[in-house]
């Protein structure tokens, strides 16, 4: 036995020196290998190796759409700051100390600018900047290889599109903002703040290469030649060239590819759970048919020029709107603001799969966008109109008491909301963010994957002709056109079975906000045009209820914030909300602060913050020509 | 480095020819004696210096061993005077006498690439060895280090895996890992350290200074922590050996939440705050109140407002209780959420070992199994490991090995949810038949989830299989020469498979889901060492020269799928059956090397004078598009003042004083962070033709490329003494050091109009210096009693001295220029001059108070919420009005440790520790987390109108819009761990021929005490568990 071991032992003892022996004469050439220790990325892309072809140009533009559709999709969504901060809403929550109603404690340089309970103008400034670096990446590589050259030009239109896009919302949202031209490659923290009328001149500059070359045949969800002109429109009219503006605007309308869809068409709307089915109320319009999620899409479709897309049937890239979720009122909150019947029991279930299924049916908002009376009465002038059309707007009091609890014993159940019992008194304490009305037929997307509905994946428009009309009609008011802004108006107005309007003279800057608020509620970046609109007035001096403004005093007195105190009333009435914060807003912010952290990182340039923050006082002045180097 | 290939393969093949003539080896027998009764001592190792040959003295004290004429033979024993002895060319018979000695200066230390006296020693390294830890049972090398090293924190787990981070001599990085560098049996390891069976360590060495690290180069800047295996020793017949534990995990201070009583007072309390500052419900907050308790004068009409049924229903829905909670309230059904999710863990652990000789083979073969749960239910770490290391005596010049290590982790554990917090008491944990799980408790999902709904559905195998290997082979070669190579292959296999089943409500929307993931790692090492020691009059060389290379390779891919039909009965075995729509897959294999070159002199002058001179260059392929390679020297000094005639005393036997000075590396990023990634995603556009949609990949960059990018440097100055005062009675050292970090690899924030919010970059520089103190007393040393103390103190404080060398002008008042200063990195809170853990942040003053109601408008507030120091006092709260407060990191640390022997037999010890002066953010005071109107809450004390309290702020209170943090001291004094063993005395064991039978019983985490600190543990920041254990060892 001992022997046998030894033998054992002996083989070990030889193999494993012999292994290692060898090993070590074969390794030694490691060490002294030039090559041995080059980076060698095995699963990534750089951009040395993958933007070479023009596959991949288009591929780097899908980045440049995705990200557009950032700003609207998910919960809490960018895209509420915009609202939030206009005519036609204001924060909604309340349940959470922090929130978003009084503008100025919260919107400031050091304040949190990046809250999705809150604001976040942040994530707009930063986006806009990742957007641009994804336009600059395909920019900058476009003339990097062999290829034809229309085909260039239209990728090359596409990019300076979305560019275009990121500036036209930087210099409303912030005003002067540093230019940058080139994708980034080395630190740098020199910046300096441009002039906004620069920028827009070189933007505009950019969209007249684009409109030539960019194609309206393209796969939609592609920036068309149409998009590219209407962006034009607005650059057009915030510069105050307003005969370009119209000029451009109707290149798009004339151009034969577009049309305001007039009829029905593609398929009709059918919501998920039984509140519309169990009722026999179908929607179907041509409004309803244009806002359904089906029908955005299609070939007939003839009045989008730019969207972004989700598909259900597409996992990889679906993402959900939760719109629902965002927009439709808490009509399910619980507890002490609760819903109650006439007779005082609690009222309303969000509950799916119940007898009645309202949650299913239109989904459940947390009502984080309660209008104001502006946008939820003043603004309806037509009865007829398709947009505030019975269950294409809904209104509370078509929703219906469902508390399982009720059912059977309570003759409520199943009967229409009511805001007030026989005696007058108010059903629910909070009438913010429980009780208002809603365009059902714009914010709806069936949700299957969510057991409580809050909206699914679906297309979102992001530009419509029917804007551009609006547009044209804005530019034609400002040249003192208003019989033609009126035709224009009225071509919107009618398609939503609206009378048209015929006295001219009762048409003027507010007739177009008002329309737009009708037409592109969550569609238009709401608090964008006004601030652009805001600079028109001071640029052209133009009187707005017998009131001038100038560019020298915009932080001061500006149109934006009169039109605020005059439509919201909210903000003018400093409404009290549940958690104790009082809505509030300051002239100053027509423009939002550029965050602190930003001006604090650039440390070998000056970033000017904006009049009325913190830091104003150490501006100095932005550059009135575009660097050299940025070109 | 041609020419040093050629010397190499010169010398091998040199070696190969000359070895057959060369014939000075013989063999050594002898006698190891005590000195006190010379009666011959067991267990002496007998070493031959700088060799891996080593023997171990028997039951009579005989010793037989082989070396060369020239070498120098080591005995050393536990608790005696280590000797050495030159074999001369008459040496054959040898009688040693050790002298009795708790002289810790004769331990052997291992250092970078071979191993050290303690005595003679250059660098600061602390040492623990197995026998310090043995009745602790430590469940990971984390549960060994902490406290037991000066300078060097371990931080805790509450995990059933356990474990820690480490950080030594305070934070130099400020993006990087400050992990240390693990050294298993002399090679860099690159596993997990819940692969390491702690029950295998020998000793482990903590090198702390630069001088020492630095033979490690690029991966030294954190430390090196070096771990010995086993092995088997010369002891006459194999030993087995078994040892077991079994003990419970109880959950301590996982912060308490409303219990069933106290939850709807603290509702109505939220209720009325809530209302009381709104102008239109201010005056009616009785409608909060319990309608059999309400305030004088009000009705119970006024009270009912109009709503009708009980006025109990009202009540409770009022205070947002929903329809469930009301039933289960009226019924008095509460739920202690808390009792749900947390657990007394069991936790057991079993080891056997095999070791021991035979002819010139010895070995050291150990299995083990670990089995804990965690406190938190579903919570749950098994691993076996197992160990062989082999060392075979060829010949006598040549000496080849294997350390083979198998590890089997399984982390298939789902734990509960633990934000219990959230939970009312009153939901209820089924439906109403009792048996199924209830989605939401509260059949709110906005509010609630049921911490243990997603668990039940859910199937997980996450496994990870790891072997790592050292093949070595030493030669000895003429001249005092030894060539010694290690070839190192590491095997790392990964498997995630996951079902997540379309039972579940939420997950059968989409028919439930499965991921399977694989990932494999193979990392190849290389070491070649070439040894040379030469000893003349009274000189001694050491001479070490290093070639190393490594290969990291990876391949992992992973699968996603769901829409599973005809179901998803199979789990996530069938991935096949998931809807082909829904397929989702990725894969990421990886590629990195690194070289290494390095040598070292180490130089002795009659033991007295010692120097240590060193050179690495290492290389990492993540720098490789510049800066592949980097230099790292280092100098150390070495004086035993004692050993000076005019300085040697009774007292102060002992006394070195050293000095070193060293570079370090930190290459911890990730191997492609100097790259610019692309990353890939879907988009989907429609066809204009048909409307049909279709994805395209969208590619997006980023990050900012750096290839400039190279590695982090750590300098550090290091005066140490080392004492010992009456032969050991008292001994100790005190280390001063003073360190520079540069080219830190910092995530530089950049402003965002670089489209980029950061980029990898190097730059600045921060300074550590801190004082370690460590002090060791053989108190008292009698036939049935002893008392051993160890005590040692820690104190660090860093600064930053530069960032990104940015200029500013300094102006005074008037707006003229001064002078210039460096900026700081105002968003990242870094400042130059202070340390990289201060508090900048607004000063919390205290709370409103009522009668202050106009002050707190001013900034949008009420009384009851916190108040801020408003600096200048302009009405507004900006980074104007921040004000530096302190620390989070601790700025002093003790230990203490305390070991008797009663009787020979009963051991005792305890340890406690303390971690002083920082603090961290406490914002449960602020009692505005969450919606507490639909959920529960951590039981915080907040302020009503009758409790005016400047500590807390009333229930739900406003901020006034600034982004603002609670701070509170976390100092705290711990006492860490109580063992008691009993070990049977050898006479009883004779008869039953065994060799040792101890029984032991330790707790783990008795308490501590942090008087500003409450609801959870100060050092985890949740919940730390207390472990009791109880176990045997036994060895036949």
């Amino acid at each position: 036995m001992i022997t046998d071991m030894k033998t054992i032992y002996k083989k070990i003892k030889f193999v494993v020196w012999g292994a290692v022996s060898s090993l070590a004469f074969l390794m030694i050439p490691y060490g002294c290998n030039k090559t041995f220790l080059n980076p060698n990325p095995l699963s990534i892309f750089t951009p040395e190796n993958a933007m070479t072809t023009v596959a991949s140009l288009y591929n780097a533009l899908a980045a440049c759409d995705i990200q557009i559709r950032e700003e609207i999709y998910g919960d809490a969504p960018p895209y509420l700051t915009e609202l939030m901060f206009s005519d036609l809403c204001v924060e909604g929550m309340n349940d959470n100390p922090g929130t978003n109603q009084n503008a100025t404690l919260m919107v400031t340089p050091t304040g949190n600018l990046n809250n999705g309970n809150g604001n976040q103008i942040l994530w707009h400034i930063e986006n806009a900047y990742r957007g641009l670096r994804n336009a600059h990446v395909v920019i900058d590589a476009v003339n990097s290889f062999e290829m034809d050259e229309t085909e260039r030009n239209s990728i090359l239109g596409m990019a300076y599109f979305h560019r275009a896009m990121r500036y036209y919302r930087l210099t409303h949202q912030f005003g002067d903002v540093p230019y940058v031209g080139k994708h980034i490659v080395s630190p740098r923290l020199d910046f300096q703040t441009t002039r906004r009328e620069v920028i827009l001149r070189k933007m505009k500059e950019d969209l007249e290469f684009a409109v030539q070359w960019v194609s309206d045949n393209v796969d939609k969800g592609r920036p068309t030649k149409g998009a590219c002109g209407h962006l034009l429109t607005k650059i057009n009219l915030a510069l105050g060239e307003f005969d370009d503006a119209i000029a451009s605007a109707s290149a798009v309308i004339n151009g034969g590819v577009y049309a305001l869809m007039r009829e029905p068409f593609g398929v009709i709307p059918q919501e998920e759970g039984n509140y519309f089915s169990s009722r026999g109320i179908v929607r179907d319009d041509v409004v309803a048919r244009l806002h359904w999620f089906a029908n955005k899409h299609i070939p007939e479709n003839k009045e989008v020029l730019y969207m972004v897309n989700s598909e259900e049937s597409l996992p990889s890239s679906r993402v959900n709107l939760q719109t629902m979720r965002q927009a439709v009122p808490f009509w399910s909150k619980t507890a002490a603001k609760q819903i109650y019947t006439p007779d005082g029991r609690p009222g309303m279930s969000d509950q799916a799969g119940r007898e009645i299924d309202l949650v299913r049916s239109f989904g459940r908002g947390i009502g984080r966008t309660p209008p104001t009376v502006y946008h939820a009465f003043e603004i309806w002038d037509d009865p007829n109109d398709l947009r505030h059309k019975q269950y294409n707007w809904m209104r509370m009091e078509d929703l219906v008491y469902n508390h399982p609890d009720l059912n059977g014993s309570n003759p409520y159940y199943g009967k229409p909301l009511q805001l007030r019992d026989e005696d007058g008194r108010v059903l629910t304490t909070d009438t913010i963010g429980n009780w208002y009305g809603w365009p059902h037929y714009k914010l709806y997307t069936p949700d299957p994957r969510t057991v409580q509905p809050r909206g699914g994946a679906g297309d979102w428009y992001i530009f419509r002709l029917a804007e551009t009309y609006l547009l044209r009609a804005e530019a034609y008011w400002w040249k003192g056109q208003p019989d033609q802004a009126m035709v224009d108006i009225n071509e919107v107005r009618t398609r939503a079975h609206c009378a048209p309007y015929t006295d001219a003279n009762q048409i003027d800057i507010g007739t177009v906000l008002s329309e737009r608020a009708r037409e592109l509620y969550w569609e238009e970046p709401r608090r964008t045009e006004l601030t652009r609109i805001a600079f028109i007035f001071a640029q052209t001096g133009k009187a707005f209820n017998g009131k001038t403004y100038s560019s020298s005093t915009f932080g001061t007195a500006n149109f934006y914030y009169d039109w605020l105190m005059e439509k919201n009333n909210f903000f003018r009435d400093h409404v009290v909300a549940f958690n104790g914060q009082t809505y509030e807003i300051q002239s100053y912010h027509v423009l939002w602060p550029i965050p602190q952290s930003m001006i604090d990182a650039n440390t070998l340039g000056v970033i000017n913050q904006n009049f009325g923050y913190d830091g104003y006082a150490d501006n100095v002045p932005p550059l009135d020509a575009i660097p050299a180097e940025e070109l | 480095m041609k020419r040093i290939r050629l010397l190499l393969y010169g010398m091998l093949a040199a070696m190969l020819f000359i070895q057959a003539a060369y014939a000075q080896t013989k063999t050594i027998t002898g006698k190891v004696l005590s000195s006190t009764d010379s009666l011959g001592i067991t267990g002496v190792t007998v070493r031959v210096k700088d060799r891996n040959q080593q023997t171990v003295t028997d039951n009579e004290g005989d010793f037989s061993i082989t070396a060369n004429v020239g070498e120098t033979l080591v005995f050393s024993s536990i608790g005696f005077g280590a000797k050495e002895i030159v074999i001369n060319n008459e040496t054959t018979q040898l009688n040693i006498f050790l002298d009795a000695s708790s002289d810790r200066l004769d331990e052997v230390v291992v250092i970078g690439y071979g191993e050290q006296r303690r005595r003679d020693l250059t660098g600061a390294i602390a040492s623990v060895s197995a026998e310090q830890f043995e009745n602790e049972r430590p469940q990971n090398i984390a549960d060994i280090l902490r406290n037991n090293t000066p300078g060097l924190a371990v931080g805790v787990s509450s995990s059933a895996q356990g474990g820690g981070s480490f950080e030594i001599r305070g934070n130099n990085s400020l993006r990087t890992s400050t992990d240390p560098l693990i050294v298993l049996d002399g090679v860099i390891y690159v596993g997990n350290l819940s692969d390491i069976n702690p029950n295998d360590v020998e000793s482990i060495d903590v090198m702390k200074d630069a001088s020492s690290a630095a033979i490690y180069g690029a991966r030294s800047a954190n430390g090196v922590i070096q771990i010995t295996t086993k092995r088997g020793k010369d002891s006459g017949k194999p030993i087995i050996s078994f040892n077991s534990s079994i003990g419970v995990a109880q959950p301590t201070r996982y912060g308490k939440v409303y219990g069933a009583d106290e939850f709807v007072n603290w509702r109505s309390d939220l209720m009325k705050s809530l209302n009381y500052y709104n102008p239109t419900t201010k005056d009616k907050l009785y409608l909060y109140d319990d309608p059999n308790d309400l305030p004088s004068g009000v009705t119970l009409d006024e009270w009912r407002g109009g709503l009708a049924g009980e006025p109990l229903d009202i009540w409770l829905s009022r205070l947002g209780l929903r329809p469930l909670e009301i039933e289960n309230y009226k019924a008095g059904k509460s739920i202690d959420w808390a009792d749900m999710i947390y657990q007394q863990a069991l936790r057991q652990d079993h080891n056997v070992s095999l070791s021991g000789r035979a002819n010139a083979l010895t070995y050291f073969v150990s299995l083990g199994y670990n089995n804990n749960e965690g406190v938190v239910v579903g919570d749950q770490f098994k691993t076996i490991r197992n160990r062989i290391n082999i060392d075979a005596d060829v010949t006598s010049w040549l000496k080849v090995g294997i350390n083979s290590q198998f590890a089997r982790r399984d982390e298939s554990n789902v734990n509960a949810g633990t934000n219990i917090q959230v939970i009312s008491p009153w939901g209820s944990m089924y439906e109403d038949d009792g048996t199924t799980l209830r989605l939401s408790p509260v059949d709110d999902l906005v509010a609630a989830r049921n911490p243990l709904y997603d668990r039940a559905f859910t199937d997980r195998l996450l496994d990870i299989t790891t072997i790592t290997s050292t093949l070595f082979a030493q030669v000895q070669l003429p001249f005092g020469i030894s060539y010694q190579a290690n070839y190192t292959p590491h095997f790392n296999m990964r498997r995630y498979f996951n079902h997540q089943s379309s039972e579940h409500q939420e997950w059968g929307l989409f028919g439930g889901q499965v991921d399977r993931e694989h990932t494999e790692n193979f990392t190849w090492q290389l070491d070649n060492l070439i040894k040379w020691s030469h000893r003349f009059n009274n000189h001694q060389l050491d001479a070490t020269v290093l070639i190393n290379a490594e290969k990291v390779q990876g391949w992992g891919d992973n699968l996603s799928v769901q829409e599973f039909a005809p179901s998803d009965v199979l789990g996530y075995h069938n991935v096949g059956a998931g809807g082909s729509d829904t397929r989702n897959m990725g894969s990421d294999d990886i590629y990195s090397t690194r070289d290494a070159l390095m040598g070292r002199l180490n130089y002795a002058f009659k033991d007295r004078y010692m120097a240590t001179v060193a050179l690495r260059r290492d290389g990492f392929s993540a720098f490789g598009m510049r800066n592949p390679r980097a230099y790292f020297p280092t100098v150390a000094l070495g004086w035993v003042i004692s050993d000076e005639r005019f300085l040697q005393s009774n007292i102060l036997t002992y006394g070195k004083l050293r000095l070193s000075w060293g570079e370090n590396g930190n290459s911890a990023i990730g191997i492609y962070d100097a790259l610019s990634p692309i990353g890939i995603s879907q988009y989907p556009y429609y066809s204009l033709e048909t409307g049909n949609p279709y994805e395209v990949n969208r590619m997006f960059v980023e990050r900012m490329a750096n290839h400039e990018l190279k590695w982090e440097r750590t300098q550090q100055l290091n005066l140490g003494f080392d004492f010992s005062i009456k032969e050991g009675l008292l001994d100790g050292s005190i280390d001063l050091y003073r360190s520079t970090t540069l080219d830190l690899l910092v995530d530089r924030s950049l402003p965002l109009i670089n489209s980029y919010a950061s980029v990898t970059d190097n730059l600045g520089k921060i300074e550590n210096r801190g004082i370690e103190f460590t002090l060791n007393a053989a108190i008292l040393k009698r036939e049935n009693f002893s008392w051993n103390s160890g005590f040692n103190f820690t104190v660090n404080r860093n600064k930053i001295v530069s960032l990104y060398g940015n200029m500013e002008e300094v102006l005074d008042d008037e707006g003229n220029v001064t002078g210039q200063r460096e900026s700081d990195d105002i968003p990242n809170r870094w400042f130059i001059g202070k340390a990289i853990d201060v508090i900048w942040a607004p000063k919390v003053l205290g709370v409103w108070q009522l009668g202050e109601e106009e002050q707190a408008a001013e900034y949008g507030q009420y009384p009851g919420d916190f108040k801020l120091k408003d600096v200048d006092g302009n009405g507004v709260i900006n980074q104007e009005d921040y004000e530096f407060q302190g620390y989070r990191e601790p700025q002093f640390r003790w230990n203490l440790r305390q070991e008797f022997v009663f009787f020979k037999n009963l051991e005792f010890a305890f340890n406690m520790y303390a971690q002083l002066g920082y603090k961290a953010t406490f914002n449960r005071a602020k009692n505005s987390d969450g919606f507490p109107e639909r959920q529960n809450a951590f039981a915080t004390e907040y302020w009503t109108p009758e409790n005016p309290t400047n500590r807390y702020s009333r229930l739900y209170a406003l901020t006034g819009g600034v982004p603002f943090d609670i701070y509170r001291n976390k100092s705290f004094v711990r006492l860490d761990r109580i063992s008691l063993a009993y070990r049977f005395p050898q006479r009883y064991l004779d008869t039953v021929n065994l060799k040792s039978l101890k029984l032991f019983f330790n707790i783990q985490n008795v308490g501590f005490w942090a008087p500003d600190w409450e609801q959870t543990d100060p050092q985890a920041e949740g919940l730390y568990p207390r472990n009791y254990t109880f176990g045997v060892n036994l060895s036949l």
